[in-house]
């Protein structure tokens, strides 16, 4: 009876520790499958990031190729188009009346201007040219071209030993300051514009400032959407790109202050001055 | 107060701080199944506490002397607790048309088994057993729910999944000695006695989860 009784007590014992197992192998295999939709997720965020990423860096080239053909076409076409405008305004200058010489040279003038202009705006938007000079004499040239319209004084600093970082990442960085520099002329009503530059082998860092009417940065950034304005998205973009930092701050009637870091750069050469 | 001080009643503990820490449910304003689960927890205790003091004071009411069989207590408690837990679940799990129909039929049934089948003093009734064989499969169907759910959402990290396993482990691992218990009582009393060890350790691990749950916050599905 006794052993019975026993032999009892250890089979409750023993299938109620199986019931217990087989509850504990229930939840751990719930377990397991989260974890391994959790991972899935993960997987798919990165795939996405990775996605976006190769599909801006593609925009990106699509838009440098278009503005390569653009700058081609400006150098080949539109002045070659402007010179022989010049050339038939000094043929028919001797021939002209002489109440008319002043509207002709004035007009030869106006093609000159228009022939250096479309020089310069070819330059700028020529890749190959870009990564010829550096993104530093590319930068100076597109400030000397605000300096030149008398509407804006620039100011152009460098500190620490000047160097160049990779050729993709000063294309990116010039579209980043042509970008910067068309929003400052376009919104700001500034009078100065400047530009700070330091090299140095932890960070490279540009700030760019103008002393215009400001904006609210968090705003602009809400409403990019509304107003499909999507300029300071694609600066952050483009930033992210070249992994730098970009801070922009500003205030209404303060003025803005653009802060362009790239941390440990890839710097290709030092340049000896 | 020092009869309290015995292995038996452990599960007391994380019991206590879990109810201590199911306020913060209504503090922090939880969605309403939250709520609901933080008001079983104190209910179990409060129905612990009024269990045990039955049965070593309060069943000398005055100059009457009760029985000190405290089961009456745990089958009220079961009841409310039922209808608690299928409000929870009704609230949690998306495909619920029946849940309310069955839970009525429970709740009525054993409202007939406790008037006039088995009486509320008997520990081991038909409705004891419908009701934990309902639980687990509820328990099933939101463990199901959580495998087909489209979103992932952090299960360590959700109260309610606690609350799931807590009650899965003690109803699952119980009930096959609870459908014996008479058998049990027939053949050797000794062999009945033996639940309640196994019943004082699932009580714990059930009391361990409460408290778990308690540590963390309600979890939204992220989509994938």
């Amino acid at each position: 009876m006794e052993t019975s009784i026993f032999a009892t007590s250890l089979t409750i014992i023993i299938s109620t520790l199986l019931v217990l197992g087989l509850c504990t192998a229930v939840v751990y295999f719930l377990f397991l499958y989260q974890k391994k939709k959790f991972r899935h997720q993960q997987e798919l965020i990165e795939m996405r990031e990775q996605f976006n990423h190769v599909l801006l860096q593609s925009r990106l080239a699509i838009q440098e190729q278009t503005l390569d053909h653009i700058s081609k076409e400006l150098h080949a076409n539109f002045s070659h188009l402007v010179s022989l405008i010049n050339i038939n305004l000094q043929e028919i200058l001797p021939q002209a009346p002489a109440n008319q010489r002043e509207n002709i040279l004035e007009t030869k003038s106006l093609a000159k201007q228009l022939m250096s202009e479309l020089k310069a705006l070819s330059a700028n938007l020529n890749t190959d040219h870009i990564i010829h000079i550096g993104f530093i004499k590319a930068l100076e040239n597109e400030l000397n071209r605000l300096a030149k319209t008398k509407k804006y004084e620039v100011v152009i600093t460098k500190a620490g030993e000047e160097y160049r970082i990779l050729p993709e990442h000063e294309i990116i960085l010039f579209r980043l300051c042509q970008e910067v520099l068309n929003n400052t002329v376009k919104y700001a009503k500034a009078s100065e514009v400047t530009a700070s530059i330091n090299f140095s082998k932890e960070q490279f860092v540009l700030v760019i400032t103008d002393n215009g009417t400001g904006f609210n940065v968090q705003d602009a950034l809400e409403n990019s959407g509304d107003k499909q304005s999507t300029g300071l998205l694609n600066m952050h973009k483009r930033a992210s790109l070249i992994n730098a930092e970009l801070i922009i701050t500003s205030r209404n009637g303060g003025g803005t202050v653009v802060l362009i870091t790239i941390p440990q750069p890839q710097i290709l050469k030092s340049i000896q001055e | 107060m020092y009869r309290l001080l015995n292995h038996r009643f452990l599960y007391l503990i994380p019991l206590l701080l879990s109810a201590i820490f199911s306020l913060k449910a209504f503090r922090l304003k939880w969605p309403k199944p939250y709520r609901l689960y933080a008001c079983m927890v104190i209910l179990s205790l409060l129905t612990e506490i009024l269990a045990l003091a039955w049965k070593w004071e309060l069943y000398k009411w005055g100059s009457y002397h009760f029985s000190q069989n405290n089961f009456w207590i745990y089958n009220c408690f079961l009841i409310i607790r039922f209808g608690l837990l299928s409000a929870i679940f009704n609230l949690t799990l998306y495909r619920n048309k029946l849940l309310p129909l069955i839970t009525g039929i429970i709740f009525l049934f054993g409202i007939l088994d406790y008037a006039f089948i088995h009486g509320p003093l008997q520990f081991n009734t038909y409705s004891m057993i419908l009701t934990h064989i309902c639980i687990i499969t509820l328990c099933l169907l939101y463990f199901r729910q959580l495998l087909q759910e489209p979103g992932v959402i952090s299960i360590q990290k959700e109260p309610l999944f606690w609350m799931a396993i807590s009650i899965f482990f003690y109803h699952a691992v119980s009930l096959p000695f609870l459908i014996m218990l008479g058998f049990f009582n027939i053949q050797d009393y000794r062999l009945t006695v033996l639940f309640f060890p196994i019943n004082e350790a699932l009580n714990f691990l059930l009391c361990s989860c409460y408290l778990i749950s308690f540590l963390w916050k309600p979890q939204y599905s992220q989509p994938l």
